[in-house]
């Protein structure tokens, strides 16, 4: 922002007349509405470091409307040391996924709100590598663990120059689970992933299950059912909801458990493909 | 496979340790065995060695419990759970306190006909024992739902929770007046 407004203002100055400085002269004049931003500290390079909330107090006519903009104002302006993930700034990269005011969500795309404080925590129930920053490797494990890719036996003998086919119907099956970014909001704000994250594989990864299972091109169901057989994988599940309560993509992956737990047990089946993938 | 395999042949040929080349072998021919077999359950079991690890490096646990905002379908679930333990425990310590404990269960009645309690207060005591099972049974239906795929959408979820409190009180007087 300050950044923005020097670099107009140079060439505003030079015309003699600046429009957005002026519009933040008017912003400065008006009384700062202060908002405090309590934060999940946690230092790795100091040795028996315990966890603590530190207080940030942050000026919100001079800052941008969302969270991450808040975030990136203490560490450009305040706190270097603040430590967090973002990257597209815009919800589609999943990096920014902590736990704000309670309830875990997207840094980038969750407005900063008009209490007086608000609390920021890592992911729920995560080894924390250092502050915001969570330790993601189980539940990326677990998302290779569910073979997240098209499989079929004439892949390899496939003609490189065409294309698998689908029907608009079998496409439209995969809307509201293809959207999923990965962003692990959902399955760390889930107690039974909380509980057992070593053996249950937790929404985001079990939607992902199920969307490669009810793929009209892939050719794997049996062995993706039988991965999923057991007491923890998927039946862990308990239908509690706090998936699709805080998913920031507004993704029901508490929906799509239900329906891979019925596939599972054979009391559905995947249904024909309506158009033959190969031409 | 094979290709891998004649890699590692190479690296057989070379003075180097012959034990570590024969392990490198030996971990590429798995994988690609693995790869092949049905999903292998890797990543689940490698939860446990990442955890261990994890807590090596010192790393603190975030907070989960005392971070996480109760909200509606959250507190139904809390409650379907502890109605649920709540009502068997009482279940099994009742049934050892009637057989063991009171001569027979008309008796045991007797005995606290014989307190000349408030009727207010067995009403009481009849609602808080009542409508923790009423609650169970309803929530319970609601899981079924759920478990056949049914009422997902999270406005349904908020209204057929509300709808279970609802009947489970209705339910629950309308038994009490009996
Ligand atoms: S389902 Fe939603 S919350 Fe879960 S990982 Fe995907 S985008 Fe994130
Ligand atoms: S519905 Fe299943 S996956 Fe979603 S929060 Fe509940 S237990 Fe977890
Ligand atoms: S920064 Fe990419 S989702 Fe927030």
């Amino acid at each position: 922002m300050a950044f923005r407004c020097g670099k107009a203002g140079l060439i505003l100055t030079q015309l003699g007349q600046s429009l957005r400085c002026s519009s933040t002269a008017a912003a400065a004049a008006q009384p700062p509405r202060m908002k405090t931003f309590s934060i999940y500290r946690w230092n790795p390079d100091k040795p028996g470091d315990k966890p603590k909330m530190q207080n940030y107090e942050v000026d919100l006519n001079d800052c941008g409307p969302m969270v991450l903009d808040a975030l990136i104002k203490i560490k450009n302006e305040m706190d270097p040391t603040l430590t967090f993930r973002r990257s597209c700034r815009e919800g589609i990269c999943g990096s920014c996924a902590m736990n704000i005011a309670g309830a875990n969500t997207l840094a980038c795309i969750c407005e900063i709100d008009s209490k007086a404080a608000t609390k920021i925590y890592p992911l729920p129930h995560m080894y924390v590598i250092k502050d915001l920053v969570p330790d993601m490797t189980n539940f990326y494990e677990q998302y290779r663990s569910i073979q997240p890719w098209l499989q079929r036996d004439d892949l390899k003998t496939m003609d490189s120059t065409k294309e698998y086919l689908q029907s608009e119907g079998d496409r439209k099956k995969l809307d509201g689970l293809y959207e999923c970014i990965l962003c692990a909001c959902c399955s760390t704000s889930c107690p039974a992933y909380w509980w057992n994250g070593d053996r249950y594989l937790g929404p985001a990864v079990l939607m992902q299950a199920y969307r490669w299972m009810i793929d009209s091109r892939d050719e794997a169901f049996e062995k993706r059912a039988d991965f999923l057989k057991d007491k923890y994988k998927l039946y862990k599940c308990h239908t509690i909801m706090n998936c699709t309560k805080t998913c920031p993509k507004g993704l029901n992956p508490g929906y799509a458990i239900a329906e891979a737990k019925l596939l599972v047990a054979g009391l559905q089946e995947k249904s024909k493909p309506e158009m033959k993938a190969t031409a | 496979m094979s290709m891998v395999c004649r890699t590692s042949m190479v690296v057989l040929k070379t003075p180097q340790s012959h034990k570590l080349a024969l392990r490198h072998i030996l971990q590429q021919c798995s994988r690609l065995v693995a790869s092949s077999a049905p999903l292998q359950a890797e990543g689940t079991y490698r939860g446990l060695e990442l955890e261990i690890r994890n807590k090596k490096m010192g790393r603190p646990l975030s907070p989960f419990l005392s971070s996480y905002k109760m909200h509606f379908p959250m507190a139904t679930s809390l409650m379907h759970r502890v109605t649920g333990t709540g009502y068997s425990s009482l279940y099994y310590l009742s049934v050892i306190g009637v057989v063991g404990l009171a001569p027979s269960f008309p008796a045991l009645i007797e005995s606290i006909q014989s307190l000349h309690l408030d009727p207010n207060l067995i009403l009481a005591t009849k609602f808080v024992l009542t409508w923790p099972v009423m609650y169970h049974m309803f929530n319970g239906l609601r899981h079924l739902a759920w478990d056949a795929g049914a009422g997902f959408d999270l406005p349904m979820v908020y209204k057929s929770g509300f709808f279970v409190l609802g009947l489970t009180t209705i339910v629950t007087l309308f038994l009490l007046s009996l």
